[in-house]
């Protein structure tokens, strides 16, 4: 009996998962078995197969074929799996990871999947692949990889390489928008600290005042993705935006949508990986969703287990909640009244005080008629902030003051007696929990920083405490 | 080409290699056998199967092996040395699985310009 080994993978989460094929001949009837947990996407891919051989005017070899799937626990689905059949059955054997989804006349397609397992696989250390045509894109992430790419099924046979380069043209910041028309000098430098520090944060305000716009303008105003975070981004969604990700998402979010499902379909929390996610409407969420969330923000990724597998999902993002005041939405309005009754009122500012809103370092309120002046290079001070918190932390483990843990926050955020002093009152005067102080702390060291300022200063100080005052003032508004 | 014209021609191709027709079309609850023949000690339960377009042998699926083991079974009582051959034949020819297992799998293949 001959056995013909060649090598492909999937993606668990977004860790690459090496799979073994092992192609058997013997003498029998005509049959065709797969065996190894393999699921219908994949008992599908004999029939494409059998078309793509009759295309370069090859068949199944006679008799009985057995194609066995290493290893055997794991469950193979997609249709990434079509090529490396074809080079088993064609060429043999195979030292190179073959990837890539064979449509009927032949020809080598890249689908979302093989994209994720290419990534994926040179993460971790895979260099030498077989696979579909790449754009110049995704080549460029993997400068050191080896690609042996091809269009058609038939290239397998000739040994020909595909060497032409997609023109995708444009340029690095193509269609990235500012601050430019966002209206209101305070919410701009709201955006700018929160994009600055990586400071989750929730804007509040009366319906119509524009909470949600400022949001997907603040993936703009930080630095272009780097290589690595594109390809993490690669390999857990099999996309690649042409700039950081803003993902909306809305209150009737399913948590299959929202954190994914552990058949390994990505959720937004993991498409909006180091970038924005919006969450509009934040106190209307289910409570499963905000339980969950917590955990997510906490290891800024999803954690979830499979059978007896452990699975990831990156889901670094930059969280921006937007809520309305009350259930009518005009509390605290400068002219309409608010016709909840205290009690409904205070049960939904009680929502914004839950789990997930201990993690959110900044509140501001937004106001329709606030002042308009231009903040001066936004995305140069963003940027600058972004190169000095990393190089100050990333020995520690993270690179923006906003990953800092509240256990390490005292630590790592040095304030001067003076700015000490200010604060132990602040927070004794308004009996603030340690985490409030965390968090007023963790803001003052970027809004220092964004001033260029090595010491935390008073002023800096007192900024950040007035981003911890909107609840308690509207609290205050209720009879 | 009709059915009984491939079945014949593959009883008078096994005559010629020694083997004794007992039986053709034996008729069982399970189903039908289409040839019988003996060499030696051996017993040996044909099923002959054509078609024009396709390979013939993909018909042949683990059920229907299953029903030819079970006529055969009928047939020898379970005793004695006995084996099943399947013969796939087209407009060109025939393929002759020579002693098929219940798992599909056989002991060798040979094609054979029968017409
Ligand atoms: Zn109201």
């Amino acid at each position: 009996m001959d056995v013909v080994k060649v090598w492909s993978g999937l993606t668990f989460g977004d860790r690459f998962v090496p799979v073994e094929i092992q192609i058997t001949y013997g003498a029998g009837l005509p049959a065709f078995h797969m065996v190894g947990m393999v699921s219908e996407s994949v008992e599908e891919s004999k029939e494409r197969v059998r078309y793509a051989l009759k295309s370069v005017g090859k068949s199944i070899p006679q008799g009985r074929v057995m194609v066995a799937f290493l290893p055997s626990e794991v469950t193979k689905s997609g249709a990434h799996f079509d090529l490396a059949l074809l080079h088993g059955f064609l060429k043999g054997n195979s030292e190179r990871l073959i990837v890539g989804e064979v449509a009927l006349d032949g020809t080598v397609r890249a689908t979302v999947q093989s994209l994720r397992v290419i990534a994926a696989a040179y993460n971790s250390g895979t260099k030498k692949f077989i696979c579909p045509r790449l754009p110049e894109s995704v080549l460029k992430l993997m400068p050191d990889g080896d690609f042996f790419m091809v269009e058609h099924v038939s290239q397998l046979l000739s040994g020909e390489t595909s060497t032409a380069v997609e023109d995708e043209g444009g340029t690095e910041c193509q269609g990235r928008i500012g601050l430019n028309d966002v209206k209101g000098s305070g919410i701009k430098r709201v955006a700018m600290i929160a994009a600055a520090g990586w400071h989750h944060v929730l804007l509040m305000g009366n319906p119509g005042v524009g909470k949600s716009m400022v949001a997907e303008r603040m993936v703009g105003i930080m630095p272009s993705m780097s290589n690595s975070e594109k390809l993490d981004l690669l390999a857990s969604t099999g996309t690649l935006p042409d700039h950081r990700p803003a993902r909306f998402t809305s209150w009737n979010s399913t948590p299959a949508g929202f954190f994914g499902s552990a058949k390994g379909t990505p959720g937004e929390v993991t498409f909006a990986h180091r970038g924005v996610l919006i969450m509009d409407e934040f106190p209307q969420y289910r409570k499963d969703i905000l339980e969950g969330l917590r955990t997510v923000l906490d290891c800024r990724a999803v954690l979830a287990s499979y059978g007896s597998q452990r699975l990831t999902w990156p889901a670094d993002f930059l969280l921006v909640a937007t809520s309305n005041p009350c259930p009518c939405g005009y509390l605290g309005h400068p002219k309409k009244v608010c016709k909840d009754s205290p009690t409904s009122v205070m049960r939904y500012l009680g929502r914004l005080s839950g789990p997930v809103a201990d993690r959110i370092d900044m509140h501001y309120w937004v106001k329709a008629d606030e002042p308009n002046e231009d903040v001066k290079a936004v995305e140069e001070r963003v940027c600058n902030v972004w190169e000095l918190q990393k190089s100050r932390w990333e020995s520690e483990g993270f690179i923006h003051a906003g990953h800092i843990p509240g256990e390490r926050v005292d630590e790592l955020v040095e304030v001067g007696s003076s700015v000490r002093k200010l604060l132990d009152d602040s927070v004794e005067k308004a009996g603030l929990s340690r985490r409030e102080r965390h968090k007023i702390l963790r803001l003052s060291r970027t809004i220092a920083d964004l001033e260029g300022a090595h010491d935390i200063g008073i002023n800096h100080l007192i900024e950040a405490i007035s981003y911890r005052q909107v609840i308690p003032w509207l609290r205050s508004l209720v009879p | 080409m009709s059915r009984h014209f491939s079945e014949d021609k593959v009883a008078s191709f096994l005559a010629s290699q020694k083997y004794r027709i007992l039986d053709q079309n034996v008729i069982f609850p399970t189903g039908e056998i289409d040839i019988v023949a003996s060499k030696g000690r051996m017993l040996v339960f044909v099923e002959v199967r054509y078609r024009k377009n396709f390979d013939a042998a993909e018909t042949v699926d683990l059920k229907k092996l299953e029903r030819i083991m079970q006529c055969a079974y009928l047939y020898t009582g379970g005793e004695g040395s006995y084996r099943v051959d399947v013969f796939a034949c087209g407009p060109k020819g025939c393929h002759w699985y020579k002693g098929v297992r219940l798992d599909g799998c056989c002991e060798s293949v040979e094609w054979l310009n029968l017409w």
